[in-house]
């Protein structure tokens, strides 16, 4: 039987989660600069670490709130 | 009357003030009995309601202290939780950081994606993405 143990959330699990910072712009397009294709993917690598990272803090959140797996 | 039947007489009073006395006293002790065992019906009644009281109170008090167990490891488990939490951000971080890098260097080692290296971005898309680029937002902010 779960035993809840709730209490206010830690602050460090409710702060909002920057977003990852926008890539400077390396290639150039009819002379003016422009990102280059291959950072906007790099991007994306950087946006699933961020959402690994809020994945963890639900984890934890579940595991604070109630003390049962996530 | 003769003296002989006057004692007759007397000892049929006497006989029946005995008697008299004998099924009264027979009455009473049946109804101290019936008393006696309804009393003693009532202490066993009330004996068994306390053991069962007893066993409930137990009870209520061993899930409570189940209960209590049962608190102190959650609130173990999230304290822990909590402990480890940013030294978990910080190696998802480290990760980030490792697969970029990683990335990074295969498009640099990779002939096959030297294009993708050069290759920008439409500006249309560019601004959907990453919204104004920085020249462009700081003639607009300027008044260029």
């Amino acid at each position: 039987m779960p035993v809840p143990a709730y209490r206010p959330l830690d602050r460090s699990l409710t702060r909002p989660i920057a977003e990852p910072p926008v890539p400077p712009q390396r290639c150039s397009l009819k002379g003016k600069p422009a990102w280059c294709a291959m950072d906007g993917l790099i991007w994306i690598e950087q946006w699933r670490g961020k959402v690994r990272e809020a994945n963890a803090d639900r984890a934890t959140a579940a595991k604070v709130s109630a003390g049962t797996d996530p | 009357m003769k003296w002989s039947e006057g004692f007759a007489l007397l000892l049929c009073c006497a006989a029946l003030l005995v008697l008299g006395f004998g099924l009264g006293s027979q009455h009473q002790a049946g109804k101290d009995s019936a008393r006696i065992v309804q009393a003693e019906s009532k202490v066993a009644s009330a004996a068994e309601d306390t053991r069962a009281a007893r066993a409930t109170v137990a009870d209520v008090q061993a899930r409570l202290d189940q209960q209590k167990r049962d608190l102190q490891t959650a609130r173990f488990i999230a304290n822990a939780a909590l402990d480890a939490r940013d030294a978990l951000q910080k190696h998802l971080d480290d990760m980030t950081a490792q697969r970029t890098a990683e990335a990074e260097k295969a498009a640099r080692e990779s002939p096959d994606c030297a294009d993708l290296r050069r290759l920008p971005i439409c500006p249309a898309v560019a601004e959907q993405l990453f919204g104004a680029a920085p020249a462009a937002a700081a003639s607009a902010a300027s008044g260029h």
